[in-house]
């Protein structure tokens, strides 16, 4: 059972990974659907587990210790910890619907 | 499923992962600090400023013949100095990404690689300019020292690698090639004094520039392609047995041309052409095919001169193919040789290049400068430390100039060429005037 602290300790850990944008696409990981999982537990310590839109992302090690960063920054949490993994792949079917109007794919969709 | 992490329950899994797994962190270390290639990078561009201003004053009176001393030492400050300098750095930074490997060599001799590939062009451009053959040839020799180090690190971070696709083996083709050339152009120099090669020497350098042209910048484009393109666009690399391919038909039609060329051999000239032609085309299939596959819906500048760059790349292939219809014993069509080169150097390969700049200087910047506060402090995304004004002001010129060249150059008229060296000369400009504003963010990371 999840106590309410350690429910808003998990929004408040997305808000922050909304916070992290990649450099190339200015979208959040959070709206590019890069973080699969966030685990709190009683003591504030989270763990994200996070992938990546290429497996030969070259900003790949600055926005997983930019997640940390951001993480660790926040009140209430003791330590972080961010699990990068493979699988499953991501594909853009996570891309949130802000991620999709920045990227005009929604528009070029429709119009095709 | 995670405590509080409903929303963001992890998707099912059953996708697998690609080959390079060996690389699970997905983290891939700047080279040098990012100092290595950004010094390669500046180094080019400020040759690229240097070659259109040197141009522009060269086609005052219109496009002085292309073997005319003061256009080879043009061409070679552009090709070695501005094109190799750029492909260099932005190369050492995208091989280790490409092929999920550091580069395997110490700092120490890509350090070394730096000094001799800028002293050596230096040399190479004012010996050139002089008629300072020797002078030449030493500054020659010295790039070719540093193109040595070059394929040596290419060569064993490629064994290292377990990446086997096009993007991947362009890198190590495309290294085998520019050693090649380098050692092709010192020849040709010593050669000037010893006449030891018992072939004319106009036949030799179209050999030696074709060596250059179609064998390192055209391999490593028909493989960095379908790494650069899908990154940028979101999208996903298509046909990779086509882009192998047509990788491979480069391979084999640039020996046949650069023998036919070397030997004045039409029959040879006609294959090898024909053959390499075929494999541009062929990468040409596989991007637009991988173009189609992109979220990102709206090309920004730096990927649409990359495209367009590659496009002309295809059209001067085709324009090569024409010239090599031409009977061996004829008379040169020296304007078309000269038109052809222009869209070559001037066209295809420099707004490739410096599409590909466009997108990999403010990032490389933006790593140095932003990403060690990313998480900690509010940071700018890297393609917004660029001017798009400035970008796109200087696509229009260098296009404008490259067609007014192109034009001057093939029909002899002088106002075109001399309008098309400024209209060049003043993207350039605007080129170098971006660059500064994105290089000024270094200054932040202090």
């Amino acid at each position: 059972m999840n106590s309410p602290e350690t429910t808003s300790l998990v929004t408040a850990v997305l808000d922050a990974c909304g916070r992290v944008h990649d450099p190339e696409f200015g979208v959040s990981v959070r709206d590019l659907g890069l973080i699969y999982g966030v685990r709190v537990d009683e003591g504030g310590a989270v763990r994200v587990t996070m992938t990546l839109t290429s497996f030969y992302c070259p900003a790949g090690e600055v926005i997983t210790e930019g997640v940390k960063s951001a993480v660790e920054a926040l009140a209430g949490v003791s330590g972080a910890e961010v699990a990068l993994v493979w699988e499953p792949l991501w594909t853009p079917e996570r891309l949130s619907p802000v991620a999709r109007e920045l990227l005009g794919w929604d528009a070029a969709r429709g119009a095709s | 499923m995670d405590t509080g992490s409903s929303r963001f329950a992890a998707p099912e899994a059953g996708a697998r992962a690609p080959v390079a797994a060996a690389r699970p962190g997905g983290a891939v270390p700047l080279t040098g600090g990012g100092r290595l290639p950004l010094v390669f990078l500046i180094a080019g561009q400020l040759a690229f400023g240097l070659a259109a201003a040197w141009l522009a004053r060269a086609t005052t009176a219109g496009v002085p013949p292309y073997l005319h001393p003061e256009m080879v030492a043009v061409a070679h400050l552009w090709l070695p100095g501005f094109l190799l300098s750029v492909c260099l750095g932005a190369g050492y930074q995208l091989m280790p990404v490409v092929l999920g490997e550091a580069l395997r060599v110490r700092d120490g001799w890509l350090w070394t690689h730096a000094v001799l590939h800028t002293a050596g062009v230096a040399a190479l451009v004012c010996g050139l300019a002089g008629g300072r053959y020797v002078f030449a040839g030493l500054g020659g020799a010295a790039v070719a020292a540093g193109t040595l180090i070059a394929a040596l690190a290419t060569l064993r971070t490629f064994l290292a690698s377990r990446r086997r696709d096009a993007a991947a083996w362009s890198f190590l083709f495309a290294a085998g090639w520019l050693l090649a050339t380098t050692l092709a152009g010192v020849a040709l120099a010593i050669n000037r004094r010893q006449g030891f090669l018992p072939l004319p020497a106009i036949h030799l350098l179209h050999a030696h520039a074709h060596l250059g042209l179609a064998g390192y910048f055209a391999t490593l484009l028909q493989g960095v392609t379908f790494q650069l393109v899908p990154m940028f666009t979101m999208g996903e690399a298509r046909r990779p047995c086509l882009a192998m391919a047509a990788l491979l038909a480069t391979q084999a039609g640039l020996p046949v041309l650069a023998a036919g060329l070397a030997w004045n051999e039409r029959a040879l000239i006609l294959t090898g052409a024909g053959v390499l032609a075929a494999g541009i085309a062929g990468s040409g299939v596989a991007l637009a095919a991988t173009l189609a596959t992109r979220r990102r819906r709206r090309l920004d500048v730096g990927v649409r001169a990359f495209v367009i760059g590659l496009a002309v790349l295809g059209l001067a292939a085709l324009a090569g193919l024409g010239l090599a219809g031409k009977a061996a014993g004829e008379a040169p069509a020296w304007n078309g040789i000269a038109a052809y080169g222009l869209l070559v150097i001037a066209g295809g390969l420099s707004l490739a290049v410096l599409g590909m700049l466009a997108k990999i200087l403010p990032f490389l910047v933006w790593m140095r400068a932003y990403g060690p506060r990313v998480g900690k402090a509010p940071v700018p995304i890297a393609t917004a430390l660029a001017s798009r004004k400035l970008e796109k002001l200087w696509l229009w010129l260098h296009g404008a100039g490259l067609v007014c060249l192109v034009t001057g150059a093939a029909s002899g008229a002088r106002w075109p060429a001399t309008a098309g060296g400024w209209l060049l000369a003043a993207g350039a400009a605007a080129w170098l005037g971006n660059s500064a504003r994105v290089l000024r963010h270094l200054l932040a990371r202090a």
